[in-house]
């Protein structure tokens, strides 16, 4: 009769001790993933309306710049007068990536040779549509690139 | 012909300032029978009568008296209908001068006599032939309308059915020797249905490969810089290609070869290659160097779009899994741009000059997949980590359940 | 000895004495079916999980058709531990649904809706009709093709109704189709009106149980009264039930890992409907029910009909206390027992079928 207790003795503090460091991890394992959840991504939103496409000055004057605006490949080109525009950069014929070209001071799809000029507007070759142009806003340091209101 | 041109701006003058008079041409004609009363009502629409340039400005004769004596009068320079052979002259009389042509639009082109001359129209037509056309075979003759205009018999979209009108009417054609199947051709082909059916007046019709009024086919070793003008790639790379000197020598229609030159179809796949229907193996044989270069490139495309179809399934799988695929889309229309340029590239029709597109559509279309594997394999992971918790839970709710039992036996 | 020093600071200030003593002699009936018991417990801790997880899913979700399927992406793909929290609300809401089924027919079959509980049956009546409406508002929230097409239909149904069925349907629907308006408006239920409905009626059903006990079945009185035996709530109950609370969440882990919820494709309002939509699982053996009605009965309209005569079955379920009268007398009722079976049977029957053979 005395061995019974030192035995459930044992056995109760095994099962005390188990049940509280796995409630513990168990506790642990519930709230982990719930506070890393509340902590936002880093693309803060779902739908980016904007994006900073470049910092003031990183763009030469007559130059441009390839981005990815809402999964799809967008141009930021500065004019050589200093003004900035943005716009998508699929190209309307086949979609390819329209390129800035320096030397014709157009905007240049390299695989059927069309050209957009600095408004986006169909300057030569097979596209049927213009391409798409974004709102440029400077703030502070940043070129923000968004959605035409 | 100066003297005639003297003669028509004086008249032109007197037109101009018995503008604020009436004309007599234009009343006495219009109370007459159809025929005669014709001319007037069509007048009314065209470029002509809009910008001031009445009758006898073409005419002759005095508008300013309605007697027919005197204002049909040869001695006031009346024609009357001019003949079929004086009427390109005498459009040229106002339509060559720059200075008087700049009164009306400063940029309007002057040249279009000149090239008349040098066009199949024109030549046979200073050897006496009346059935080609001139001037007012295309325009119209009363009421002529501005090239821009949608109602213009020229304007691109009326322009080939207007050229039809004499190069699809066989009888009419029969003495010539030439081919009258063309327009039918032209409305089948991909540049007829851009134009018709799209209604994009950028798409070629019988004028921008054969010219307006210097109308000629183009010459065999010419096709590639016509079709050039719009396709300018295609001709870069064809003028570099071994077909270029190989056509000319002999005597191949260059695009037209494999493109055909009124029916051009949509370009696929098929047209390139060692198997059937391909246009390859038209004059390469098995044992030949081209048939090799077409067996590359032809698998090139097939490998790309292979690769890019399994991407593209990985993508779709693992969106409707909810797994990110932001790269992954990215890759994926690197890969298609570099197949849309492999495609262009192929008329270089060498095996060198395609790999650099073909390495990059191929490196592409993998990082894609790479990308889509490592997003399936995430989902594996999460698999884990799951059953890791489950397993925790079982834990959890075992010892819990001797916990309660040896409360039980403890109170017992 | 902390844990005495802040029990003292509270019993100067508040006397919970009552409640104390209350806990400390709750007991629960021990007899051959007191394992039923616990289920209506799974059924509350399922809707508290649906609570939290809707909580924090709701920091990441937009209600407009502009944006909610892209949210609902974000969330699967952007956020950290996103999928997990999705894929629980998405099972959890069927779990629930389901327990709370089982917890209805339990305590039908154990006739716990006699006298004196009446109360607790009816306002458990209506927490089922709240639960299948959360069921049909969140199942529209993610804004895909299935989604859709089984809102339109499920609304479809309203119209049905006669007199005010069009009415109905516009109140839905927030117009005559399903759009972006209806997404916004079954959002406002779901988050806003359904909950706080709900928590009154939990309310009631809760408080009525704490004041009353549990209910022994009629067929096991005679014997337990012989032999009471019980166990003490706090702790016995309680952690026999947290047992039960851990299963299920150990299920729910099991069911997110090995069926991950589906973002499915976005919803595209002008294109046709996929073949063999059905709405959810839980509505389904009355959609098939209605598939089998004759277009006209006599001189009606076969599916008005239908539609009514479920609703009279509806309100005769709620008011199922007052039908049966052995029960309420306290005799074993088997004539009702059947109708129970029958009743399972055929929701179970009618579900198989659509789904084999539709």
């Amino acid at each position: 009769m005395t061995k019974e207790p030192e035995v459930s003795q044992g056995r109760r503090r095994f099962i005390g001790w188990g049940l509280l460091s796995s409630l513990s991890a168990f506790t642990a394992m519930l709230i982990y993933p719930v506070v890393r959840f509340v902590m936002p991504p880093p693309i803060a939103e779902s739908v980016q309306n904007s994006v900073k496409a470049a910092t003031v000055n990183e763009l030469k004057p007559n130059s441009g710049k390839n981005f990815p605006f809402n999964n799809k490949p967008a141009i930021l080109i500065r004019l050589p007068n200093g003004e900035y525009r943005a716009f998508s950069a699929v190209c309307t014929h086949l979609q390819c990536t329209v390129q800035y070209r320096e030397d014709f001071k157009q905007i240049w799809c390299a695989c059927h040779n069309a050209r957009f000029d600095l408004n986006g507007n169909i300057a030569s070759g097979p596209p049927p549509a213009p391409l798409e142009s974004f709102d440029v806003n400077i703030s502070g340091d940043d070129v923000i690139v968004s959605k035409p209101s | 012909m100066k003297t005639y041109r003297i003669v028509l701006v004086l008249i032109l003058l007197t037109g101009y300032f018995a503008a604020g008079q009436e004309n007599h041409c234009i009343t006495c004609h219009q109370e007459l029978d159809a025929s005669l009363a014709l001319p007037v009502s069509e007048m009314k629409d065209g470029v002509h009568f809009l910008s001031g340039i009445l009758c006898n400005d073409c005419h002759g004769g005095d508008p300013t008296t309605d007697d027919p004596e005197l204002s049909m009068d040869p001695a006031k320079g009346f024609v009357g209908t001019p003949q079929f052979k004086d009427i390109a002259i005498l459009c040229a009389g106002c339509h060559s001068d720059a200075v008087y042509m700049r009164k009306f639009n400063p940029n309007v082109s002057t040249e279009q006599y000149s090239r008349y001359q040098t066009s199949q129209h024109g030549i046979l037509q200073a050897q006496g032939d009346i059935k080609v056309a001139t001037c007012t075979s295309c325009h119209g003759v009363h009421n002529i309308k501005k090239v821009s205009d949608p109602t213009a018999t020229v304007y691109p979209v009326n322009l080939a059915d207007q050229c039809g009108k004499c190069h699809a009417d066989k009888e009419y054609m029969q003495e010539y020797g030439i081919d009258t199947q063309q327009l039918e051709h032209y409305k089948n082909s991909v540049h007829a249905k851009m134009l018709y059916d799209q209604g994009d007046i950028g798409a070629p019709t019988c004028n921008d490969c054969h010219g307006n009024h210097g109308a000629t086919p183009p010459g065999i070793t010419s096709i590639a810089y016509v079709c050039g003008n719009c396709h300018m790639i295609q001709q870069e790379y064809f003028t570099a290609s071994p077909h270029k000197t190989g056509f000319d020598e002999m005597g191949f229609s260059e695009c037209g070869e494999c493109h055909g030159n009124h029916d051009i179809q949509q370009t696929n796949d098929e047209m390139l290659g060692v198997d059937e229907p391909a246009l390859c193996i038209n004059c390469h044989d098995s044992d030949s160097d081209g048939y090799a270069v077409a067996m590359k490139l032809r698998t090139d495309i097939d490998s790309l779009k292979a690769v890019i179809g399994i991407a593209e399934k990985m993508i779709f799988d693992a969106q409707k899994a909810g797994v990110e695929v932001v790269d992954e889309e990215m890759n994926l229309a690197k890969a298609q741009e570099s197949l849309v340029h492999y495609r262009t590239m192929i008329h270089t029709f060498s095996k060198e000059k395609v790999n650099e597109t073909f390495k990059a559509g191929l490196e592409s279309s993998d990082n894609a997949y790479k990308i889509g594997q490592q997003a399936l394999k995430e989902l594996s992971n999460r698999r884990i980590l799951l059953i890791i918790m489950v397993l925790l839970t079982l834990l959890v709710a075992t010892l819990l359940i001797f916990y309660i039992k040896q409360k039980e036996n403890h109170i017992h | 000895m902390k844990v005495e020093k802040i029990k003292n600071w509270f019993n100067e200030r508040l006397d919970f004495s009552g409640i104390v003593k209350f806990s400390e002699k709750k007991v629960v009936p021990v007899h051959k079916h007191h394992f039923w018991y616990g289920i209506g417990g799974i059924t509350l801790f399922l809707y508290v999980i649906q609570v939290l997880t809707g909580i924090l899913l709701l920091l990441y979700y937009r209600p407009s058709a502009e944006s909610a399927f892209e949210s609902v992406e974000f969330i699967m793909t952007s956020v950290k531990y996103g999928w997990l929290i999705r894929s629980i609300h998405s099972w959890g809401a069927n779990l629930m649904i389901f327990f709370l089924f089982i917890h209805m027919f339990s305590t039908f079959f154990m006739k716990a809706y006699r006298k004196p509980r009446e109360m607790t049956w009816i306002s458990g009546a209506f927490l089922l009709i709240l639960a299948l409406a959360f069921g049909f508002s969140g199942y529209l929230l993610p804004w895909n093709k299935l989604a859709f097409f089984a809102t339109k239909v499920g609304t479809e149904m309203a119209a049905v109704v006669p007199f005010i069925g069009h009415e109905i349907l516009i109140f839905l629907r927030g117009g005559e189709e399903v759009t972006g308006a209806t997404l916004t408006r079954f959002f406002g239920f779901h988050v806003a009106l359904l909950p706080m409905v709900t928590a009154i009626f939990l309310l009631v059903h809760l408080l009525l149980i704490q004041a009353q006990g549990m209910s022994v079945p009629p067929s096991l009185t005679p014997e337990y009264e012989k032999n009471p035996k019980s166990m003490k709530f706090f702790p016995d109950f309680i952690l026999r039930d947290a047992v039960g609370w851990l299963l299920v969440l150990g299920l729910l882990g099991v069911l997110a890992a090995i069926f991950p919820w589906e973002l499915g494709e976005k919803a595209d309002p002008y294109a046709s409907a996929p073949s063999g939509i059905k709405p959810e699982w839980f509505f389904v053996f009355l959609f098939q029910t209605l598939k089998y009605i004759p277009g006209k009965i006599l001189i009606f309209n076969g599916e008005s009909l239908a539609i009514m005569g479920i609703a009279v079955g509806i309100v005769i379920w709620i008011f199922i206390p007052f039908f049966d009268k052995r029960a309420q007398a306290g005799k074993p009722s088997p004539a009702f027992t059947v109708i129970g079976i029958f009743l399972v049977l055929y929701i179970l029957v009618l579900t198989a079928i659509s789904y084999i053979f539709d």
